[in-house]
C-alpha cells in the first residue's frame, strides 16, 4: 500500500471530488476532498485528502478514466486528472501530490499548514 | 510529562476492562487491536487482514451494539496491528447512533482513550454532540500546549463548559490512557474527573445536578472534532482504543480501566 496525499485548490474541490468518485468504491468518495482547511505561504486556500491505495489505485489515478456504476462527472474528472502533478508543491491552479511518503513528510513538501490558528476554539 | 511511554497497547489484559466494570451498563469499547473486529469499509464486506489497510469500520464490544466506521475512503485511517493510524490529513470515524446514544438522557458517563500523538499539537480524539455539530455533550481534545482539554454540557440548552489541564502532560510520541467521568446526577466538587495514566489531571464540579437532555446525539467522532467537513482539529497519530460507557465509574475502577487500558496486571 502506498500513501497518497493531495493538496486541492479550493477552485478545484469539486472537479477533484469529481476525479475521486470516477475512481473511487462508492458515491460516498464524492466528500473525498472538504472544505480548504490549510493554506501555502501567501494563503492560498486547499483543501487535502491523504490515504493509501495499493498499485493498482495509483496506476488508475494517471490512467485512463471510465465511468463507474454511480453518476459521475467524467468532463469534471478528467479536468481535475489534468490538473494532477505527482511530487509538486501546492499552487494554484493544479493539484499536488506526494506519494510514498508519510502525511507529516507531505506536508512539508506541499508547503501546506492548517489555516486556523493553534487551539483555535473548535469544538 | 506525564506521558511516561509505558507500553501502553491498550489491549484487554487480565485486569477488569469495560466488561467486567460496566457489566449490564451500556456502554461500547472500540478496540483497534482486535483485527477480527475490523473491516476495510464501512459496510462491513471486506475484513482487514494486514496491516497499512484502511480501516473503515471497527465493532465494537459491548452492550451498546456500537460502531465507528468512515464511509469515504481517503479519510480512514490505517491499521498498525496494535493500532489505527490517523494521519491528521483528514482521517476521522463517526460514532453510529448507538454509542452516540449512550450519552442520551446519562446521570454519568465514563470515556476513556489510549493514544500516541504523532506531535503536541492541537487535536481531537473523541466526541459526541447533541443537537448540532458545535454543541458537544463531551469532547477531549489536546491543545498545542500539551494540556488535556474536556468540553462539555448536561441539558442542551447550556453553555458549553471547557476545563484545561496543567499544559504538558501530553508528550509527543509517548502513549496515554486517558479515563475520564462525568458524574451529571451527583454533581459536587469533582463531579468531572480525568486521569492520564492513572495521575488525576482534571477535576472539577459541574454546576447543577440531573440527566443529560433527552436528545438524540446528532454526531460522534473519533479521531476528529465535531465541526467541518473534514473537522478540525484531526488526530495525528495512534489511536488504540476508545470507548464510553452509560455510569461514571469510581476512582477506585477508574484505576482499574486505566491498569486494563495499560495491557493489564496479573
Amino acid at each position: 500500500m502506498i500513501r497518497v496525499t493531495m493538496a486541492c485548490p479550493e477552485a478545484l474541490v469539486e472537479d477533484a471530488n469529481q476525479l475521486a468518485l470516477c475512481l473511487g468504491y462508492g458515491p460516498q468518495d464524492a466528500q473525498t476532498f472538504g472544505a480548504a482547511l490549510w493554506q501555502d505561504a501567501t494563503g492560498n486556500r486547499y483543501a487535502l485528502s491523504s490515504a493509501v491505495q495499493d498499485e493498482a489505485g495509483l496506476a488508475r489515478l494517471q490512467g485512463a478514466l471510465s465511468a463507474p456504476a454511480w453518476d459521475c462527472d467524467l468532463a469534471a474528472a478528467g479536468r481535475a486528472q489534468g490538473a494532477l502533478r505527482m511530487g509538486f508543491a501546492a499552487a494554484p491552479g493544479l493539484i499536488a501530490a506526494q506519494v510514498g511518503v508519510s502525511p507529516a513528510a507531505a506536508l512539508a513538501a506541499l508547503g501546506v499548514t492548517p489555516a486556523e490558528p493553534a487551539d483555535g476554539g473548535q469544538v | 510529562m506525564l506521558g511516561f511511554g509505558l507500553g501502553l497497547r491498550g489491549g484487554s489484559g487480565a485486569s477488569p476492562g469495560p466488561a467486567a466494570i460496566f457489566g449490564a451498563t451500556s456502554y461500547a469499547d472500540l478496540m483497534f487491536a482486535d483485527m477480527g473486529r475490523l473491516w476495510q469499509d464501512s459496510a462491513a464486506a471486506s475484513p482487514v487482514t494486514a496491516q497499512g489497510q484502511p480501516v473503515g469500520l471497527v465493532s465494537g464490544l459491548g452492550s451498546a451494539g456500537g460502531q465507528a466506521l468512515q464511509a469515504t475512503a481517503s479519510q480512514r485511517p490505517t491499521w498498525q496491528g496494535s493500532h489505527a493510524e490517523f494521519d491528521g490529513v483528514d482521517d476521522y470515524l463517526d460514532l453510529n447512533a448507538a454509542v452516540r446514544d449512550i450519552t442520551r438522557n446519562a446521570s454519568g458517563l465514563t470515556l476513556w482513550t489510549v493514544f500516541r500523538p504523532a506531535s503536541v499539537a492541537f487535536m481531537a480524539l473523541i466526541g459526541v454532540s447533541t443537537t448540532g455539530a458545535t454543541t458537544p455533550r463531551v469532547l477531549l481534545q489536546v491543545l498545542s500546549t500539551g494540556a488535556l482539554r474536556l468540553s462539555y454540557r448536561r441539558e442542551d440548552g447550556d453553555g458549553s463548559t471547557v476545563v484545561d489541564s496543567a499544559s504538558g502532560v501530553v508528550g509527543a510520541g509517548l502513549d496515554h490512557a486517558v479515563v475520564l467521568t462525568l458524574d451529571f446526577a451527583s454533581g459536587g466538587s469533582e463531579a468531572l474527573r480525568v486521569w492520564l495514566n492513572g495521575m488525576p489531571v482534571i477535576s472539577a464540579a459541574i454546576s447543577g445536578t440531573g440527566n443529560t437532555s433527552d436528545t438524540a446525539a446528532a454526531r460522534g467522532r473519533v479521531g476528529g472534532s465535531l465541526s467541518g467537513a473534514p473537522p478540525t482539529p484531526l488526530t495525528a497519530g495512534r489511536i488504540y482504543r476508545c470507548g464510553l460507557a452509560r455510569r461514571a465509574c469510581s476512582a477506585a475502577e477508574a484505576q482499574l480501566l486505566t491498569t486494563s487500558l495499560q495491557g493489564g496486571i496479573a
